[in-house]
C-alpha cells in the first residue's frame, strides 16, 4: 500500500492535472471525480485491504466477499460526488462497505425466511494451514452465532470484539448515534451469552474478552 | 494441548485465513467498475439489459420449446434456478415443487427439506432430508434417478411415487403409483424391487421392513440387522474411526456409552443431552468422548461431534484420532472440503503413528480435489501410491497422477 505524499498535488480549481499516483485523499478523490482511471487503481489499492478487512468481519470468510469487494467501490464511484471532505475518504468508503454487507445480509435472510433457500457459494470457506483446532472452531461457532442476530446486532458486535474497534469508530462507519450502537452491542452480546451457556469454547471466548463488560 | 482461544486470536486468525482466501486478488480479477465517466449510464445500461434479458428469455424459451431434453437438466423451484448442491426446503405452510427440463417433478411436503446433489444428462441424485416428496419421474430408457432417504437408496428409472422419511422414528415409507424402483442400503442386505400398488415401510432402528402389496399381503424382507445395528454402524465398526467401548476408571458409565457402543447412535445422543453434554464433555475420558463424538457423527448432529471431539482433542495424546473425525464431518456432514483439509493434515501432523494414516491421507486427497485444489491433490496422490499402492484410494490417485 502506497503512503500519502507529504506534499499533494496543488489542484488548481477547473483543471485536473495528470493523476500520478502519490496524492493526498483530497487529490485522489478530485481525481476520481475527473473520471481518470488511474484513480480509480489507486482507490482499490490504498483502501482494498480496508474494505475487505470490514466485509469479512461482518461475514466471516464467504465465497461472495471478492463481489463485495467490486460492490463497494462500484457503489463508491456512483457517489463520488457526495464526498464532502477528501479527507473524510476512508470513513467514507467504510461505511459504503458496511452499508453493502448490511444489504447483503439482509437480503440473504429473507431469502432463507421464504424458502429455506442456502445455496453453496454461501457456506463459510476456509483455507487451509496449519492452526489450533480450537480457534478455528471458535471462529466458526462464533459466525454461526452471528447468523442467528439481526443484521444490525450482527455488524456492531463483529466491529466491536472481532474487529476491536473502539465506539466511535464504529458510530462512523455505522452512521447511526453512539447510543444506538451501545444499544445494538447490548442486545447482540444478550444473544451471544445464551448460545455460550451451551458451548464451552464460546463460554471461554466471552470470560476471556477484556471488552465484554465495555461495551 | 488446548488453547483457550480469545477474540483477539480470532481476528488474527482470521486475518491469516482472510490473506491466504486471496479475496482481494479474486476482486481485482472480476473489477468491471471505473470511475464515473469512463462508465455506460446507467439507465442506458438498464435499457440494454432489459433488451438482453428479453432476448436471452425469447432464446431459453426457444431451446426449450425445440429441445425439452437439457443437457444439463436444469430445475427451478419456487422462482429460483436451481443447480447442483443446492439445499431446498419448502415453507412450512405448502408444498415446493422441484421441477426439472425433462418434465420431472418432485413436490416436497410442506417443512420438508431436500438436497439435489448432482445432475447429468440421465438423471439427477436428491437426498431427503426430512419430510416427504412426492415424485413423477418421467420414463426415459437412459434415464437415472437415485433418491437418498436415510440410510436407504431408492433407484428410479421411470414412476410415480411418495416417500417421506421421518427423521424422528428414522421409517421409511414409499408407496408406487406407477412403475417400479430398487430401494437398497440401510439394513436391506440386497436390493429390493417395490412396484406400482406396493408400500414399504422400513424402520432404520427396530431392523424392520414392511412390504405391503397390492393384494394386502405384507412380506417381511431380509435384513443385516440381527444384531439390531445400522449398516452405517456396522461398516464403521469396521474401520478405526468406530465407536468403540472403551476401557473407564468410571464406577457409574454413563448410559450414552453403552447406547453407543450397541450402535444406537440417536439414543446415546439424546442421553448424553439428557445427562447434560456440556458436563459430559468436561467429565468424561478422551476415548469415552471420541465415542460420543461418533455417536453424534453418524446420527447427523455435526455441532455436538465437533463439540466431542474438540473436548476429546485436548484429553488424548496429541489430540487421538479427534482431528480426524472434525475432518469428517467437515468432509461428510458440512461438505466443507477446504476445511477437511485442513483437519486431515492436523491428523497426520499430530498421530506421526496414527493408525488411521491410510485413511487420512486417502480423505486429504480426496478433500483437495472436492476443494478444486488439484495440484495440492496430485502432490498427496503421490504419496499416497508411494505408501499405500494397494490402498482403497489408490484408483482415485492414480487418476488423479494421470
Amino acid at each position: 500500500m502506497r503512503s500519502s505524499s507529504p506534499q499533494p498535488t496543488p489542484i488548481i480549481e477547473g483543471v485536473v492535472r495528470p493523476f500520478t499516483g502519490s496524492v493526498s485523499d483530497a487529490a485522489l478523490v478530485t481525481a476520481l471525480r475527473a473520471g481518470q482511471r488511474e484513480a480509480a487503481d489507486e482507490l482499490f489499492e490504498r483502501y482494498g485491504n480496508y474494505v475487505e478487512r470490514l466485509i469479512v468481519r461482518v461475514l466471516g470468510l464467504d465465497a461472495e466477499v471478492p463481489d463485495l469487494i467490486n460492490e463497494v467501490f462500484a457503489r463508491a464511484f456512483e457517489r463520488v460526488e457526495q464526498i464532502g471532505d477528501g479527507a473524510a475518504l476512508k470513513g467514507w468508503l467504510g461505511s459504503i462497505a458496511i452499508f453493502t454487507a448490511r444489504t447483503f445480509l439482509r437480503d440473504r435472510r429473507s431469502r432463507r425466511r421464504f424458502l429455506g433457500f442456502w445455496a453453496p457459494e454461501e457456506l463459510p470457506e476456509v483455507p487451509v494451514r496449519p492452526a489450533p483446532v480450537e480457534c478455528s472452531l471458535a471462529l466458526s461457532r462464533t459466525y454461526e452465532v452471528l447468523a442467528t442476530l439481526a443484521p444490525d446486532e450482527r455488524i456492531a458486535f463483529a466491529l466491536r470484539f472481532i474487529d476491536g474497534m473502539s465506539l466511535p469508530e464504529i458510530v462512523e462507519v455505522m452512521g447511526v448515534s453512539i447510543g444506538t450502537v451501545k444499544r445494538r452491542l447490548t442486545r447482540a452480546q444478550e444473544r451471544f451469552v445464551r448460545a455460550a451457556e451451551r458451548d464451552p469454547l464460546l463460554h471461554e471466548l466471552v470470560t476471556s474478552s477484556e471488552r465484554w463488560g465495555q461495551a | 494441548m488446548t488453547q483457550k482461544p480469545s477474540f483477539e486470536q480470532l481476528r488474527t486468525e482470521q486475518d491469516e485465513l482472510r490473506a491466504q482466501a486471496g479475496y482481494l486478488e479474486r476482486a481485482q480479477a472480476r473489477r468491471a467498475f471505473a470511475p464515473p465517466r469512463a462508465r455506460i449510464k446507467p439507465r442506458r445500461l438498464a435499457r440494454w439489459s432489459m433488451a438482453a434479458a428479453v432476448l436471452g428469455a425469447a432464446a431459453v424459451l426457444a431451446l426449450v420449446v425445440m429441445h425439452p431434453w437439457s443437457p444439463e437438466l436444469a430445475f427451478s423451484f419456487g422462482g429460483e434456478r436451481g443447480y447442483a448442491g443446492a439445499f431446498v426446503a419448502a415453507p412450512a405452510e405448502h408444498e415446493l415443487p422441484l421441477l426439472f427440463a425433462d418434465g420431472t417433478r418432485f413436490a416436497l411436503g410442506a417443512g420438508s427439506s431436500a438436497r439435489v446433489v448432482s445432475m447429468d444428462t440421465h438423471g439427477a441424485h436428491l437426498v431427503i432430508e426430512k419430510g416427504r416428496a412426492v415424485a413423477a419421474v418421467v420414463h426415459r430408457p437412459d434415464s437415472r434417478w437415485r433418491v437418498d432417504v436415510g440410510p436407504f437408496q431408492v433407484a428410479v428409472v421411470g414412476t410415480r411415487f411418495d416417500v417421506s422419511w421421518d427423521v424422528g422414528s428414522r421409517v421409511l415409507e414409499l408407496r408406487l403409483v406407477e412403475g417400479a424402483v430398487r430401494v437398497s442400503g440401510g439394513l436391506l442386505t440386497e436390493a429390493l424391487e417395490v412396484r406400482a400398488g406396493q408400500r414399504l415401510r422400513a424402520f432404520a432402528d427396530d431392523a424392520r421392513v414392511e412390504l405391503s402389496g397390492p393384494d394386502g399381503v405384507a412380506r417381511p424382507e431380509p435384513t443385516a440387522a440381527s444384531s439390531g445395528r445400522l449398516p452405517e454402524a456396522a461398516s464403521d465398526a469396521t474401520s478405526p474411526a468406530a465407536p468403540t467401548l472403551a476401557p473407564s476408571s468410571a464406577t457409574a458409565a454413563p448410559l450414552w456409552r453403552s447406547l453407543a457402543a450397541a450402535g444406537k447412535f440417536r439414543e446415546a445422543l439424546a442421553a448424553a443431552e439428557r445427562a447434560g453434554f456440556e458436563g459430559e464433555c468436561r467429565r468424561a475420558s478422551g476415548a469415552d468422548l471420541l465415542a460420543l463424538a461418533d455417536a453424534a457423527r453418524l446420527s447427523g448432529s455435526a455441532a455436538r461431534a465437533e463439540q466431542a471431539y474438540a473436548a476429546a482433542r485436548g484429553k488424548l495424546p496429541g489430540g487421538g484420532r479427534a482431528s480426524y473425525g472434525l475432518g469428517l464431518v467437515a468432509f461428510d456432514q458440512r461438505g466443507d472440503f477446504l476445511r477437511a483439509a485442513r483437519y486431515f493434515e492436523s491428523y497426520l501432523r499430530e498421530q506421526p503413528g496414527g493408525s488411521l494414516r491410510a485413511e487420512a491421507t486417502g480423505r486429504l486427497m480426496e478433500a483437495w480435489q472436492r476443494a478444486g485444489h488439484v495440484s495440492e491433490a496430485r502432490h498427496v496422490a503421490e504419496q499416497y501410491l508411494s505408501r499405500y499402492p494397494q490402498g482403497p484410494q489408490s484408483a482415485r490417485a492414480k487418476q488423479l497422477l494421470q
